[in-house]
């Protein structure tokens, strides 16, 4: 009977201290989530209420060339944490119809964790109006950018040069003549 | 006789207090975590059994009375 009275001793002591102890690691994990979250709540606070990211436009020259058609680039990137949806739409602007374009986008996603996804190409055929809205997410992220390229040319043979707008969309601002073959 | 009857109760008695102590830290591990993660069991519940299924290797009266004549 004694050592039975022994052991509920030994167990109650040995209960408490590690009750106290789960009491201590729990309490210190939570408080890491809640300065995690109110980290990222900040980020989301000091985030412009633009639609869906704070963005940078880059607007690269261009960087090669495919047969007549110039390639241009353009870096979009985005930092925040939103309940995100595209985060890229690309509008074939109010040029000729006979404007034909292409253009390829993918977008690139730092998790919170560090992990960075890309999304895979996507590539769009637009006249005139169409939309083109190459990628989708569905989860709140951080430190989104959207790598897009543009190809266009007209009729003539013409290329043009284009901008990224805040207003997420791309238009064409001048038209660069085809430079006049050389004369034999 | 006795010595060895002695002998034989105390580990019949830490392995209960095993059992008991870890037996029901899992159990309520896996209601938490899987059965009922709704019940909310607090974690110092189920470090407590934890710590009730350490305590059978361990003499408490046995470690403070060290050193006494």
């Amino acid at each position: 009977m004694k050592i039975y009275r022994q052991f509920f001793f030994d167990a109650m002591v040995f209960f408490t201290f590690f009750a106290v102890a789960s009491i201590a690691i729990t309490n210190f994990v939570e408080f890491r989530q809640q300065s995690s979250d109110r980290n990222d709540a900040e980020i989301a606070r000091k985030a412009p209420s633009s639609d869906f990211f704070e963005y940078e436009d880059i607007v690269v020259e261009p960087t090669y060339f495919v047969g007549e058609q110039i390639v241009f680039q353009s870096i979009r990137r985005g930092f925040g944490s939103y309940p995100a949806s595209y985060i890229d739409k690309i509008f074939c602007p109010t040029e000729p119809k006979s404007l034909v374009a292409t253009a390829f986008s993918r977008g690139s996603i730092k998790n919170t964790d560090g992990k960075i996804e890309t999304s895979k190409w996507v590539f769009g055929n637009f006249e005139q109006g169409t939309k083109f809205e190459p990628i989708t997410i569905d989860k709140p992220q951080r430190d989104c950018y959207v790598e897009s390229f543009i190809t266009i040319i007209d009729e003539f043979g013409n290329t043009k040069t284009q901008e990224v707008q805040s207003n997420n969309r791309f238009d064409i601002l001048e038209v660069k003549p085809k430079p006049a073959p050389e004369l034999q | 006789m006795s010595q060895k009857q002695d002998r034989k109760e105390e580990k019949l008695a830490k392995r209960t207090v095993q059992i008991i102590g870890f037996g029901f830290a899992f159990v309520l591990i896996g209601i938490k975590l899987f059965a009922l993660p709704d019940a909310d069991i607090p974690w110092w519940v189920i470090g407590g059994f934890f710590g009730v299924g350490v305590s059978a290797e361990f003499n408490v009266s046995e470690m403070f009375n060290r050193g006494k004549k």
